[in-house]
């Protein structure tokens, strides 16, 4: 959810969407939902003459799993703050993986208990 | 399947949109993309073209759709050339193999086609119902949350010994079997006798320590 936020942060800005099949587009971002799929305004084809039949096309809607690169003007991001997002995203997802744990090694352990005291 | 071809027209469950006679168009060309009009369904499952006059149609799953988007030609003129343009990730079924292409090197097996409604003003909802549609169908997470999987798959095992048969077989919890007083002695086993009467002779707890043994511990936690 974190690129999600951040893109989202981006709309209206100037960028370049790379696809997996190399076609690159520039254009407005419009929107993006959590599915990273993109909406382009006003775009052009980086490479119009493989692709000539989108010189018409002014807007789009790019499937999110197709994209390979976002490129984005840097002005427009905080680096620092988004390292310190990520890093804090990290750390959650690791924090909730570590409290899933303990309960299961707990119950592990009383139900050790129980057998041990029954056998004697 | 990416792209089906269809003979009759399926069910549709619920058309996001409808655009009637509209005209479409496959590049690379292929002979199986009816050549008369028909009606394009913005289907929630996918996108379907079926023309009833030819009888022949297709259906192709969103995540296909690699984008799509309405081209238009700024002069007013060309109005008639303002179309739904998709990209699809795979070749249409039936395309006919250009030479060229295959010198070329580059087979790239994608696909466009462009649907030319005879109404210009629907482009907008046509275009709209498709994005809301390609937002319905996500791709499969899979490769989204592979790194999750290896932690989650650790933990699982933990948990799926707890269900393990042979901890519940020997866990078996009855204290209606216990001795919690001295006239149940008489329920014991020969061998539950003996091994009292063992242990009562190793073991000899000092007189007067039974109630204050851990006097000393509360003190030091204090």
């Amino acid at each position: 959810m974190l690129f999600y936020s951040f893109f989202k942060t981006q709309v209206g800005q100037q960028v370049t969407v790379e696809l997996k099949n190399d076609l690159a587009i520039q254009g407005t971002l419009e929107s993006v939902d959590q599915f990273l799929n993109f909406k382009l305004k006003d775009i052009s084809v980086v490479d119009e003459e493989r692709y000539p039949h989108m010189i018409s096309v002014k807007n789009c809607f790019i499937r999110g799993s197709v994209v390979r690169y976002v490129q984005l003007s840097p002005p427009t991001v905080d680096t620092a703050l988004l390292q310190d997002a990520a890093r804090r995203e990290a750390q959650s997802t690791q924090q909730q993986q570590q409290q899933s744990k303990p309960p299961t090694a707990a119950t592990n352990t009383t139900a050790i208990a129980t057998a041990t005291g029954s056998v004697s | 399947m990416p792209a089906i071809l269809l003979k009759k027209l399926p069910d549709i469950t619920g058309p996001k949109f409808t655009a009637q006679n509209t005209t479409v168009r496959c590049d690379p060309p292929s002979t199986t993309v009816p050549t008369s009009k028909g009606t394009l369904y913005i289907d929630t499952h996918q996108l379907v073209f079926f023309s009833s006059q030819s009888n022949k149609g297709f259906a192709i799953d969103y995540p296909s759709i690699v984008i799509h988007a309405i081209s238009r030609e700024p002069a007013e003129e060309t109005k008639d050339s303002h179309h739904i343009y998709c990209q699809l990730d795979c070749q249409f079924p039936g395309t006919q193999q250009n030479s060229d292409t295959e010198q070329d090197g580059t087979e790239d097996l994608f696909a466009e086609l462009r649907f030319y409604p005879d109404d210009k003003d629907i482009l907008d909802d046509v275009f709209a119902a498709m994005s809301e549609c390609a937002a319905l169908n996500p791709d499969d997470l899979v490769e989204v949350y592979s790194d999750d999987e290896d932690l989650d798959g650790h933990s699982d095992r933990e948990v799926n010994r707890l269900d393990d048969p042979s901890i519940q077989s020997i866990g078996e919890f009855d204290p209606s079997n216990f001795i919690t007083s001295v006239d149940q002695l008489e329920q014991l086993t020969p061998e539950g006798k003996a091994v009292l009467k063992h242990l009562e002779s190793v073991i000899v707890l000092p007189e007067g320590q039974e109630n204050g043994r851990f006097s000393d511990a509360e003190k030091t936690q204090d």
